[in-house]
C-alpha cells in the first residue's frame, strides 16, 4: 500500500479508537452521575422541554443550579443526544466524550506543527490519545473539559495566523471556550493579549514593539464575552471567585509569628502565588501526587494523577526545549502564552494545583511532554553507537508506554469506578429512582431522606419530573448567594432525614430512605411494605418504602 | 525562646556517639564541627570543579546560593552523616569523567550501609507483595455490579506483577521531581513541613539559569548537570527518610543553573532579584528562630525531656525504667544524657500500652500519652487525661507536650509515670 495513505490511515485509526474508549460504557464508568452532571442533565431536559432552566429562566447563558451559575453552554449540547439517544448518563456525558475526541484531532495537528519525524509523532499521538486525564475527563460530563477543547482549538488557529479569517475563527473559539466554563473568561483574553504583545519576541529583538492592531481582536473577544458580563447575575458569579480566591482564604498569608516584620504578608502571599503557578508544572503533580481536594471530587483519577508516570517526568525537558527555542519560534512562544494564560486564572484561587481549573494547559503540557520525549530519544541515540541498542532501547521504551496506556484505559475503564464510586454520589438513584418515580402518582406524600449531596437533583433527573412543576415553585429555592445544602421541598416532595418511628405514621406516604432501617422496623408498623431494596454497584444503599 | 544551637542531638549524631562510645554535649559540639567542616570541603570542592568548567564568578555564586540554604545549616547541626554524603558526591563530582560512573554505584550503595537508610524502592521488589496487590486490584474490578467488560488478555497486558512491579518501583522514584519541596518549603501545600531547601524567590533563576545554559552550549557543564543528576536521583531512590535530605544532593546541580541564571542576567534585574533573596534569608531566619518547634524534628525534644526529667529522680526505687521505643533508639539517648546510668538500672526501651500490657509496679514510664490512656485511631485525647490516668493507679511525674504528633494515635503529649 502506498506510504502516503497509510499514515492518515493509522492517524484515523487513533482517533478512533480514542473515540472508542471515550464511549464505551459511558453509563457505567464512572457509575453514575455525580451531582454536577446531573444538574447539567436535568437542566438541559428542562430546556429541551420548556426552552427555560430548572429555575424559570429562559434561554439561559448560565445556569443558577446550585447557586454556582454554572456556563450554560454544555446544557445546551446535551438536548441532540437527548433527542436521538434519550434521556440518560450517556446522552448527558457525550459532548464531553466527543469534545475530548476533537480535541484529540487538534492535538495531532498541533503536535505535527513541532515534530517532523512521522514515527515519532505516530508515537506521541498514540501516547497523548490514552492519556489518563484525557480519558478521565472525556467521561464526564464537565464543562471544563469542553471548554479546554475549544480552547486548543483556538490556540492552533492563533499558531496558524496567517490570514484575519483564522484570528477571527481563533476569536471565535475562544469565546465559545468563555461562554463553556469560568476560567477560560480570564485565560481567553490573556492568551489574546499575549499574543498581540508577543512579548517574548522582545527578548531578541531587544526592544518593545506594539503592534495596536491586533489588540482589535481582544476587543472583539471582550464584545463576544460581554453578554455573560452584563447578564444580571453576574455579582453573583464573582461571589464564587470571592469564595475561592487566594486573597481571602490565608489572610494574612503570613504565619502569625512573623507578622511583626515588614514585608512578611507580602513576601509569602507573592510566594504563594508563584507556587500556584509552578505548581503547573512540577512533574510530581502532573503525573503522581494527589491533593486532598482533588481526591474529593470527580477529578479524582485513582492511582495517578493527570499525565503517565514518565510523560509527567518529560515535561520537564519540554520546558527546556520551550526555553531553547522560543526566540526563534512563534509557535514555541505561543505555546509558553498559552500555559501562562491557562494557569494565570486557577492560580489566583486557594488551591495549589487543581486540574478543573486549569484543564486548559492541558493539552500544551501534553505537546510539552511529547517535546520532552523526541528531545530525549533523539539525545539518547547520539550517544549510542550500536544499531541493536539504537533499536532495543527504543523498543523496550515503547513497550513500557504502550502497556503503560493500557493501564491507563483499564484503570479507567474498570478500576476507576471502584476507587471513586464516592465522589459519582452512590445513593442508588440511577438504579431505583425510575422505579420510585412510577410510584409517586399513587401516593399523597413523598420524603426523599439521602445522604448524598444535593440529592433532590438525583431525584429530578432520574425520576425524570416534569420541568414546569419545578420551575413552577423556584421562589421557594434557597436564595441565590446561599451555598451548601440547597435541598428545597415542593409540591408533595420533602427531602429531609426519616425518623421512622415518627414517620411511620404517615399515611399514604412514599419514602426513599436509608438502608440502615432495617426490615423488622419496617414490618412492624401496619400497611408498611418495603416496594424495593436499593443496591449501587458494591452495596445496598436505600430502600423504597410505602405505607398504607 | 527556642535556642537553635540548644538543639538536642538527632539520632543520626546519637548513633555516631555510639559507634566511637562517645557521649556527651561537648561531643555534640564537635560532631557539628566536623559536620560542619565537611560542608566546608564538600563547597570548596564543589568550586573548584565548577570553575574548572565555567568561571569562578558562577563557581562563587553556586556556593553562596548554597550557603543561604537553611537546610544545608540543618546538616551541619544535625546530620553528620548527610554532610559526609555530600562530601563524598563532591569528591567523585570533581574527579575524572571516568570516576563519575563509580559516583553512580558507590554512593547509593554508602548511602545504604552508612547512614542505614533502608530504601523503600527495594522492598517495592519482590514479587510476593506485588502478587497479592494485582489480585486485589482483580477482585476489586470483579466486585463491581455493573462493569465494562474487557477481554481478559486486555486486563493481563497491564495486570500482572511485572507491570505493577514496575508501577511501584517508578511511583517510587517520582518524587525526585517535586519542585515543592525544592522550592517552596516555606508555603509548602503538602502539608508534609521540610525545611527550606531553596527560597521561592530563587525559582526565577532555575528559569533564567536553563535559559542562559541552553544559549551557551557549555558541553562540560551539560555533562556535569546530567552526571552529577544521574548520581543524585540514584542517591535519592536508594535511600528513605525526610524528603528534603533525600533531595539534598540534588542542590549541586540545582544550585549550579541558578548561578548560571544571577551572573547571566542583566544586573538591573540581578540587583533587585538578590535583594529579595537576601529578604528572604532574613524572613527565613525569623522563621527558624520563632517557629523552631515547628521546623525541626521533634523527636530529640521528646527524648530530651524524658531523659532529663529521668535524671532528677532517684532511680535505685524502681525495679524497671521503660522508656518509650516508638520514636526512635531510646538507649543511644539514654547513654546520652545519663550516661553510666544506663547500665546500672534495669531500663527497658520498648513501647508499651499500660492499659494493655501488664506493667509490675514500682516502675517508672516514660511514654506518650497513648500509652498511658491506650492508643486511639483519631489521635485526640481529653485534657484531663492525666486525672483519668492517675485514677488507674499510676502516677504522673511530669508531663509536656510536642507538635505534629511525632506517635500518631497515641497523642502529643508526653510524660513520665511512676507505678508504686
Amino acid at each position: 500500500m502506498n506510504k502516503k495513505i497509510i499514515w492518515p490511515i493509522l492517524v484515523v485509526l487513533v482517533i478512533l479508537a480514542g473515540f472508542f474508549v471515550r464511549v464505551v460504557g459511558l453509563d457505567k464508568s464512572p457509575p453514575s452521575l455525580g451531582f454536577d452532571e446531573a444538574a447539567l442533565g436535568y437542566n438541559a431536559y428542562s430546556l429541551m422541554e420548556t426552552g427555560k432552566d430548572e429555575c424559570g429562566n429562559k434561554l439561559p447563558l448560565t445556569l443558577r443550579s446550585f447557586n454556582d451559575y454554572k456556563p450554560a453552554l454544555y446544557a445546551y449540547l446535551i438536548i441532540p443526544f437527548y433527542k436521538i439517544f434519550g434521556v440518560s448518563d450517556q446522552a448527558v456525558r457525550l459532548p464531553s466524550a466527543v469534545a475530548g475526541t476533537v480535541s484529540l484531532i487538534f492535538s495531532f495537528l498541533l503536535l505535527k506543527i513541532f515534530i517532523k519525524n512521522k514515527y515519532l509523532l505516530l508515537g506521541i499521538f498514540i501516547l497523548i490519545a490514552f492519556q489518563p486525564w484525557r480519558l478521565h475527563f472525556s467521561r464526564n460530563a464537565l464543562e471544563t473539559n469542553l471548554s479546554a477543547s475549544f480552547f486548543l482549538i483556538a490556540t492552533w488557529l492563533l499558531i496558524l495566523a496567517k490570514t484575519r479569517f483564522r484570528v477571527l475563527l481563533s476569536v471565535l473559539f475562544l469565546g465559545l471556550s468563555a461562554y463553556s466554563y469560568h476560567s477560560a473568561r480570564l485565560a481567553g483574553p490573556a492568551l489574546l493579549l499575549l499574543w498581540a504583545l508577543d512579548p517574548l519576541s522582545w527578548i531578541k529583538k531587544k526592544k518593545i514593539s506594539l503592534k495596536f492592531s491586533r489588540l482589535l481582536y481582544l476587543t472583539l473577544l471582550v464584545v463576544i464575552c460581554l453578554p455573560i458580563l452584563i447578564a444580571n447575575n453576574s455579582q453573583l458569579v464573582l461571589t464564587r471567585f470571592r469564595q475561592e480566591n487566594v486573597f481571602n482564604k490565608f489572610y494574612p498569608y503570613a504565619p502569625k509569628e512573623l507578622l511583626d516584620i515588614n514585608g512578611s504578608m507580602a513576601y509569602f502571599l507573592i510566594g504563594r502565588l508563584v507556587g500556584n503557578v509552578s505548581a503547573y508544572i512540577s512533574p510530581i503533580n502532573l503525573n503522581n501526587r494527589i491533593f486532598h481536594w482533588v481526591r474529593g471530587s470527580p477529578q479524582y483519577i485513582p492511582g495517578m494523577s493527570m499525565l503517565g508516570w514518565i510523560e509527567g517526568i518529560m515535561v520537564l525537558f519540554g520546558v527546556v526545549y520551550l526555553i531553547k527555542r522560543f526566540e526563534n519560534s512563534k509557535p514555541t512562544r505561543i505555546i509558553i502564552y498559552w500555559l501562562v494564560a491557562g494557569i494565570a486564572p486557577a492560580a489566583s484561587t486557594w488551591t495549589w494545583f487543581h486540574p478543573f481549573r486549569s484543564l486548559n494547559i492541558f493539552p500544551a503540557l501534553e505537546i510539552l511532554s511529547g517535546l520532552g520525549i523526541v528531545v530525549s530519544i533523539n539525545y539518547i541515540d547520539s550517544k549510542i553507537k550500536t544499531r541493536l541498542l539504537k533499536y532495543g532501547w527504543k523498543f523496550v521504551f515503547s513497550m513500557v508506554l504502550g502497556v503503560s496506556l493500557v493501564f491507563n484505559v483499564n484503570n479507567e475503564l474498570r478500576y476507576s469506578p471502584y476507587l471513586n464510586y464516592g465522589e459519582y454520589q452512590p445513593g442508588g438513584f440511577k438504579e431505583g429512582m425510575p422505579y420510585f418515580a412510577g410510584l409517586i402518582k399513587d401516593y399523597h406524600h413523598v420524603i426523599i431522606d439521602s445522604p448524598h449531596a444535593q440529592n433532590y437533583i438525583f431525584f429530578l433527573f432520574y425520576g425524570q419530573i416534569k420541568p414546569e412543576l419545578v420551575q413552577s415553585y423556584a421562589y421557594l429555592r434557597p436564595k441565590p448567594g446561599i451555598e451548601g445544602n440547597l435541598n428545597f421541598n415542593f409540591n408533595k416532595y420533602e427531602f429531609r432525614k426519616v425518623d421512622w418511628p415518627v414517620d411511620s405514621k404517615l399515611t399514604n406516604t412514599l419514602f426513599w430512605t436509608r438502608p440502615d432501617i432495617t426490615d423488622e422496623e419496617i414490618l412492624r408498623v401496619d400497611g408498611a411494605k418495603i416496594e424495593m431494596k436499593v443496591s449501587n454497584i458494591l452495596y445496598e444503599t436505600a430502600k423504597i418504602i410505602t405505607t398504607k | 525562646m527556642f535556642n537553635i544551637l540548644a538543639y538536642p542531638p538527632t539520632e543520626e549524631q546519637v548513633k555516631i556517639m555510639g559507634w566511637v562510645g562517645l557521649y556527651g554535649e561537648n561531643w555534640l559540639i564537635v560532631l557539628r564541627v566536623v559536620a560542619t567542616l565537611l560542608l566546608a570541603f564538600s563547597l570548596f570542592l564543589l568550586a573548584k570543579t565548577i570553575a574548572a568548567r565555567t568561571s569562578r564568578i558562577v563557581a562563587l555564586v553556586t556556593v553562596c546560593l548554597l550557603i543561604i540554604s537553611p537546610t544545608l545549616w540543618v546538616v551541619a547541626l544535625a546530620y553528620p552523616l548527610t554532610a559526609l554524603m555530600l562530601f563524598c558526591l563532591s569528591l567523585v563530582l570533581n574527579l575524572n569523567y571516568r570516576f563519575f560512573y563509580i559516583g553512580v554505584i558507590v554512593l547509593p550503595i554508602l548511602n545504604v550501609l552508612l547512614i542505614g537508610n533502608h530504601p523503600t524502592v527495594l522492598s517495592k521488589i519482590g514479587f510476593e507483595e506485588i502478587q497479592e496487590k494485582v489480585n486485589n486490584h482483580f477482585y476489586a474490578e470483579d466486585s463491581l455490579r455493573e462493569k465494562i467488560e474487557t477481554p481478559l488478555w486486555f486486563r493481563r497486558l497491564s495486570g500482572n506483577k511485572i507491570f505493577f512491579d514496575y508501577k511501584e518501583i517508578v511511583t517510587e522514584t517520582l518524587p525526585f521531581f517535586d519542585l515543592e519541596s525544592l522550592f517552596f518549603g516555606e508555603i509548602n501545600p503538602t502539608e508534609q513541613k521540610s525545611i527550606v531547601m531553596f527560597y521561592w524567590t530563587e525559582i526565577f533563576l532555575l528559569v533564567l539559569g536553563l535559559y542562559y545554559l541552553t544559549k551557551q552550549k557549555n558541553k562540560e557543564i551539560n555533562h556535569f548537570l546530567l552526571i552529577s543528576g544521574l548520581i543524585v536521583w540514584l542517591g535519592f531512590v536508594f535511600s528513605s527518610g525526610p524528603t528534603n535530605l533525600r533531595l539534598i544532593g540534588a542542590m549541586w546541580p540545582i544550585s549550579l543553573i541558578l548561578a548560571t541564571g544571577l551572573v547571566n542576567i542583566s544586573k538591573y534585574i540581578a540587583i533587585p532579584l538578590s535583594l529579595l533573596i537576601v529578604y528572604g534569608i532574613l524572613i527565613n531566619a525569623s522563621n527558624l528562630s520563632r517557629r523552631s518547634e515547628y521546623w525541626f524534628d521533634n523527636r530529640p525534644l521528646v527524648y530530651q525531656f524524658w531523659f532529663e526529667n529521668i535524671d532528677k529522680l532517684d532511680l535505685s526505687k524502681y525495679k524497671t525504667i521503660r522508656v518509650s521505643g516508638r520514636v526512635g533508639n531510646g538507649k543511644g539517648y539514654c547513654f546520652y544524657y545519663l550516661g553510666e546510668k544506663c547500665k546500672k538500672y534495669n531500663f527497658i526501651f520498648e513501647s508499651f500500652e499500660v492499659p494493655k500490657d501488664e506493667i509490675e509496679k514500682n516502675t517508672l514510664l516514660a511514654g506518650f500519652v497513648g500509652e498511658f490512656a491506650g492508643s486511639r485511631e483519631d489521635n485526640r485525647f481529653p485534657n484531663n487525661w492525666v486525672d483519668k490516668v492517675q485514677e488507674t493507679g499510676i502516677k504522673i511525674l511530669a508531663k509536656s507536650s510536642v507538635r505534629d504528633s511525632v506517635a500518631f494515635r497515641f497523642g502529643e503529649d508526653i510524660g513520665l509515670a511512676e507505678i508504686e
